[in-house]
Parts: C-alpha cells; structure tokens; sequence
C-alpha cells in the first residue's frame, strides 16, 4: 500500500541534524582582520599632458595625504600609450599598487555617457591593481577638491568577511575621518525567492520571509561589529558607522551618498564566475559619477 | 535436536506450540533487521507481532487446555490485597524501563533548549584552537559525555553537527569521514557509562537489579580506557595530526574564535536553570535507592518523569511540542517488545533459548563471559540490540547460575557480558545502533563515500578491540570484586 504522499518526508533524526547544524552555523561568525594597506606606488594615467598629470597627482595628494608623504608617483601621459594593450603593457612593466584615472579615458571625441570607457573597463577585469576614478569623466572632470578624503563609504551586496574592501576604505580615510559600512540586500531578488517560497505548501511563507530578512540582516551587522571592535583593537582613529537594509542596491546607494558627507566610494570589481564586472559595481561606477571611486 | 529439546522442556505447553512461537521471534528478529527494506517503523512491526502472539495465543490456549490458558488471565492482584481488572497486555509491559525513556527524553528535549549542550559543544572547540588531534579528542570526550547524559542518538546528532560546521570552517572536511566514524563508535562506548544512557542497560540494570551508582562505578574505568583507546586507534587509521608551524595554529585558532557560544543561549535564566535541573537530575538518579520516607518506591522512572515535569514549566504554553517531539515509535516498540517477550515465556520459548545459553554459561567462568559477550555482540550487530538485551535479560534473570542460590545477585559478570556485548556489537554494522545509522546518515549528507562493507572494513577493526577490552575487563572485575 503505498502512502499518500508526494514528497519524501523527512525522518526525525534527518530533521534534527539539520536543526542543530543550523544552531551552530548560527554560531559562526566572521571575523574582521585588520590589516595595513601598503600602497608603495601610484600611477596616474591620463590621456593629457605631463602639467595634466601633475594637477591629478597634487589634487591627489590632497585627498589622500599619507600617500603623498609613503608613495612613489608615476605619470603616464597620452603620448605614452595608442591602445589598450600599450597600458596593460606598461602598467604590467611598473607594477604599481594603486592606479588613478578617470572614466572614458581617450573618448573625448564620442561625447560618451553612462560608460567607464574600454580602457577602465579592460583594466578592471584584467588587472588585479586597485583602481582610483576621478570624480566625472576624462573629457568632463568633476573637481576633487582641496581637502583630504573624509568620507569614504564601503558599498556592497555582501560585506561580511571582505577584510580587503574594509582595509582599502581605512586606508583611503583621513585620521579622524568616518568610514561608512553599506549593505544593501537587494529587494526585489528577495520578493522572487518568497514568492517562490509562497508557492511550497511545506513552508509558512510569513515565517520564512521574518526568518530569511533576519538572516541576511544578522549576517553583514555582526561582520560589522567585528570590523568596529577589530579597528579599535588595533588602534585605528577612525569613526565606523554601519548601514545594513533592504532596497533597491542602485537606488539606495544613491540616497545614501546624498545623505552623507561622501569623498570616496569603495567597491568590489572582481566576479570570479565572470569576465565581466560585477554588477552593482558597474552600476554605481557609471551612474554615481560625481564621487570618486575606489575600484578593487 | 530442536524438537527434542522442545520436548524436554514442555511439560505443559505443547511443544509445537513452543516451536511455532520460536518461529515467529526469529521472524520478528529477522523483520527488524530488514526494517529499511520493509520500509515500516520499529513499532508497527513488533505491534503487529505482538497482536498476533497474544490473538494466536489466546486461541490456542482455548483450543489446548480451556482450564489451564497460556494467558493467565484475570484479575491482577496488589500487594495489599485489593484486585484490578487489567487487561493481560498491560502488565505485561515493563513500565518502569517505558517511564525511564518517557521521562528522559522528554527531560532532555526541554533542557537542550536552553543550549547547555551547544554551548558546552562550542565552547570546547574554541578550546581546541583548531587543532585537528585536539579536536577529536574534545569531540570523543564530548561524545561520550553527552551519550552517557543525554542518549547516544542525539549525542551523534548534536556532535556529528558541529563536526560538520567546524572542519568546513578549518577547511578540514578530508578529515570529516574519519572524524564522524568514531564519534559513531564512541557513542556505543558512552553508552555504557550510566544505568540510564541506554536502553540495553536501563533493560538489564532493572532485571539485574543493579543501582545507579553501582553501575557507574563499575562502567567508569572501561569507558576511559576504550575511549582513549579508540582515539588513537582513531589517529592512526584516519591519520589526525597535531597541527606543526605556528601559521597554521594562528589561523586555526583565529577561525575557530568565530564562533560565539552565547548564540545559542536564548536565555540566560533558562540555560541556569537547566544546569541546576541536570545536575539535581543526575544526583537524584544516583540516589534514588537512598532516598527517605519510602519516596526510593517510587523507582527511577518516577525521577525522570518527575524532571520532566519540572522543565516542562519553562514552557507551560508549549507543552504540546514537546509531546509531539517524544519518540512515539520508540516507545510503542518497547511497549510491545514486553508484549511478545511476555506471549514467548508463556509458551516456553523463553525456556529453549535458556535451555541453550544454559550449555554457554556451563564453559569454565572465563570462557562462559567470553562467549555471552561475543554472541551478543554478534547477535547486536544485525539487529536491534534492545530484543537481544531484553530476552538475555528475562532467561538470565531465572538462571542458577546468573542469580545464584537467592535468586538475585547484581554483581554476576554475566550481566555486563549483556551489557557490553549489546551495546559494543553496534559498532560492528552501520545498522548495529541507532547512533551508528545518525553517524551513516551524516556522512552521506556530507556527501562522503562510505558503503555497508566499507563502514565494517573500517568499524570492525574498533569493535574488535572494544570486545576484547570488554572481555579482559569483565575478566578482571570478576575477580576483583
């Protein structure tokens, strides 16, 4: 006699170790580690002239005071590269620690929007060197100001356990200054999972959706705390402030750099699974243009 | 020689009837054994013999001798006198080893609620930095622990969890397999440690008459010896290594340092008080043959049902789910495992069987232990060893040279053969114990390749030093006390 069931139920032992898995996977955390961020060399590319570049590297050792005093400065200028390979070439050759440029480097003549241009964008796939952009575009430059990097906000869809991403934001903030920790879940992903987990009888859909948004809040809040408690350990004068919810990531990025004294953004680039740049990374580089941003 | 032995014995039941009945115990050994493929539960298939026995019984014994049935049935008499009509399947049941169970796990489910077993289980893997060996060791010690206080199914369950979640955390999973293995095997050895971690020893204790502390005492020293043995039995066979240079210390300990043992408290009144009740749990369990005012009456199944009770008041709204949270089929199995054991000493099955270990336990002192613990083992090691214990327990209960001259003597070593051999035969097989099953089912969640004969490849090495370790020690108590 068979039993009227369609789906395997699961046996008491079967539930009761996934029970307990769940109490101490629950019970993991992922801790912050601080570390120093060496940055020994800094090349800043233009597709101007050699008194072009020296205003980038002044504007720049304004913004990011300590590395004026630590790092080696290198210009490449526009007459030093005719393609995307010469700059792979020469930037393969120098091997610097942080590159500074702008958006659609060498498009002057296309009047180009919404764009990071092919140089940046081969550049942020290809090499593994954290890449400064300039406020607005290469043939568009937004001014950088006369004063230090202040602000600089950490934006991401995952956050815990990206030691590097915290690092570089400490690094690129003045003594004193405020480091944002942004995390944004994407919403409208989340309202596709419930309404799948709406369609599955075998799941309270209201309970989940308190369950899941309490997780997926837990997690990046408590890497937080460990970032704010692993700063202090180590002596690092500087103001961590978390913001962890739910929205539209491109939106709500966007208020928030309205909503805060921002200099800097910093951002993953790298996908392992792809090629191409992450996402919301993308996004926010072609759209939030007006705030310099830190590509890794 | 079977249906002659059966003539010997039979005196007032036929012995067809005997035989007929033997037939259908080895049946229902055999039905147990084969529980996976008859996809049925433990409960409805004894239920089921159980049924039959006392439906079959009933009608032979009204067909045989309608002035003498099989079945007294009848009135039960009290000790003052007074009588009750019962029917004859309810004093059949041993009720003081179904309270022990009820109470227990249903103790047990309220208390682990408060996380004093994660907490302990989290707690002692930051202790071991992340050290692999250090890691076994803590997690052995743990296993042993928490089957001897809890029951060696949720030990496996809750240790084999954290297993899992902290080598993926080390980045360790190659020593999953190994590790899961002999936590599997450990638990049949902290099953042995109390009166009250195992049904086999809850079954044998109470027929034996053997108390809480004496059996502690006596169980204590084995246990430390065949859990230190089985883990560097564990460390050469699975190759567990001590981590060497001080880089991988610091990043074993700076990962295992995740983990926040307090997340699993969800109260710190509660997980206190939960302290308080396993500790007074555990001490009135020790006592309970002490205990004044004739309260010592009330038996040890009174105790746990009595915490049970106490615990289930931090949850007075919820009661219900932990009733539902008790392992029904469990007990159902056992209820009508007395059943069938009754229906068999009825029809004299009880006395063939005995009949038979009656030659076993006639070898020179030594070699009688011997074999009752080997066949034991071996007889636990295919199928379920709660029948095994139970019917060993009833026939040794009656044998001569088991009881001696008074008819009671719990220091006989051919209780703890039982003893030993039904719990340490479960590390034999994958399907030798409940625990062992948990541990197989893990590693296949894990994903680990582990068949039925690659599990006795690797088992049975253990198990065999674990039943020579029990035999020598069974050996030497005999003749130190």
């Amino acid at each position: 006699m068979s039993e009227p069931r369609n789906h395997p139920v699961p046996s008491r032992s079967d539930e009761a170790i996934d029970e307990f898995e769940s109490i101490f996977k629950i019970s993991e955390r992922t801790l912050y580690h601080y570390a120093d961020v060496s940055i020994r060399k800094v090349a800043v590319i233009t597709d101007g002239d050699q008194v072009m570049a020296t205003e980038l590297s002044n504007d720049m050792k304004r913004f990011l005071p300590h590395l004026a005093e630590q790092a080696e400065w290198q210009y490449v200028t526009g007459d030093q590269y005719q393609n995307v390979n010469d700059l792979l070439r020469i930037m393969a050759e120098s091997n610097p620690d942080l590159i500074v440029t702008s958006r659609c480097l060498d498009e002057s003549s296309l009047v180009p929007q919404h764009t990071l241009g092919v140089y940046v964008d081969v550049m942020t796939q290809t090499l593994s060197t954290p890449i400064l952009l300039l406020p607005g575009t290469a043939p568009q430059p937004h001014p950088l100001g006369n004063r230090a990097c202040e602000g600089v906000m950490v934006v991401t869809d995952n956050l815990a356990g990206d030691d590097q991403l915290v690092n570089h934001a400490v690094a690129c903030t003045a003594a004193k200054g405020t480091v944002w920790l942004c995390h944004v879940e994407d919403d409208v992903l989340f309202r596709r999972y419930l309404e799948a987990i709406g369609r599955i009888p075998e799941i309270n859909t209201e309970q989940a959706q308190e369950l899941i948004a309490e997780q997926l809040v837990a997690i990046p809040t408590q890497y937080a705390q460990s970032c704010i408690d692993g700063l202090k350990k180590a002596g690092v004068d500087r103001t961590i402030e978390q913001i962890v919810e739910f929205g539209h990531q491109v939106n709500r990025y966007r208020q928030l750099v309205a909503r805060y004294p921002v200099d800097l953004l910093v951002t993953n680039t790298k996908d392992k699974d792809q090629l191409a740049m992450h996402g919301i990374a993308y996004a926010l580089s072609v759209e939030l243009t007006e705030v310099a941003q830190l590509l890794l | 020689m079977f249906v002659a032995t059966v003539a010997e014995v039979g005196n007032e039941v036929p012995s067809w009837v005997t035989g007929f009945y033997l037939v259908i115990l080895v049946a229902m050994v055999l039905c147990l054994a084969f529980e996976d493929k008859i996809h049925a539960k433990k409960s409805l298939i004894v239920g089921t013999f159980a049924g039959f026995c006392l439906v079959t019984e009933t009608i032979i014994g009204y067909f045989t001798d309608r002035a003498h049935p099989m079945l007294p049935f009848g009135n039960i008499i009290l000790p003052n006198g007074h009588e009750i009509g019962l029917p004859i399947y309810v004093p059949a049941i041993d009720w003081s080893v179904i309270t022990i169970i009820l109470g227990a796990s249903l103790f047990v489910e309220v208390t682990s609620r408060s996380g004093i077993f994660t907490w302990l289980a989290i707690k002692l893997t930051k202790q071991s930095g992340g050290d692999p060996w250090r890691l076994l060791l803590f997690y052995g010690a743990l296993t042993v622990i928490f089957s001897a206080v809890l029951n060696n199914v949720t030990a496996m369950i809750i240790v084999g969890s954290l297993t899992t979640v902290s080598l993926s955390k080390l980045k360790r999973k190659d020593l999953l397999l190994g590790f899961l293995l002999t936590e599997g095997l450990l638990t049949n050895i902290g099953g042995l440690l109390t009166l009250i971690s195992s049904v086999p020893n809850i079954i044998v204790g109470q027929a034996a008459g053997i108390g809480f502390v004496p059996f502690f005492i006596k169980a204590v020293p084995f246990v430390i010896v065949a859990t230190l043995v089985t883990l560097l039995q564990a460390r050469l066979t699975f190759g567990v290594k001590s981590l060497t240079t001080e880089e991988e210390k610091k990043i074993a300990a700076d990962l295992v340092a995740g983990f926040d043992e307090s997340e699993s408290v969800p109260s710190k009144y509660f997980f206190w008080c939960s302290v308080c009740l396993l500790l007074s749990f555990i001490v009135c369990l020790a006592g309970q043959s002490a205990l004044p005012w004739d309260l010592d009456e009330l038996g040890m199944g009174f105790v746990a049902l009595f915490f049970a009770g106490l615990a289930l008041w931090f949850y007075k709204h919820d009661v219900d789910t932990f009733y539902k949270a008790v392992d029904w089929d469990l007990l159902g199995f056992f209820a009508s495992l007395f059943v069938v054991i009754y229906v068999m000493e009825q029809a004299e099955v009880l006395a063939i069987i005995g009949k038979g270990l009656q030659e076993m336990l006639a070898l020179p002192p030594q070699a009688a232990q011997a074999s009752l613990l080997i066949s034991a083992a071996a007889a636990s090691s295919v199928t379920d060893n709660i029948p095994l214990a139970a019917v060993l327990a009833k026939i040794l209960a009656t044998n001569p040279i088991v009881v001696g001259p008074d008819g009671s003597n719990p220091d006989s070593p051919f209780w703890w053969c039982v003893i030993y051999g039904a719990n340490l035969g479960g590390n034999i097989t994958p399907i030798g114990s409940a625990s062992t099953v948990v541990a197989m089912t893990i590693i296949h969640k894990n994903k680990l390749p582990l068949t039925f004969v690659g599990f006795v490849k690797v088992a049975a090495a253990f198990a065999v030093v674990q039943i020579f370790l029990a035999i020598g020690y069974v050996w030497l108590t005999s003749y130190l006390f």
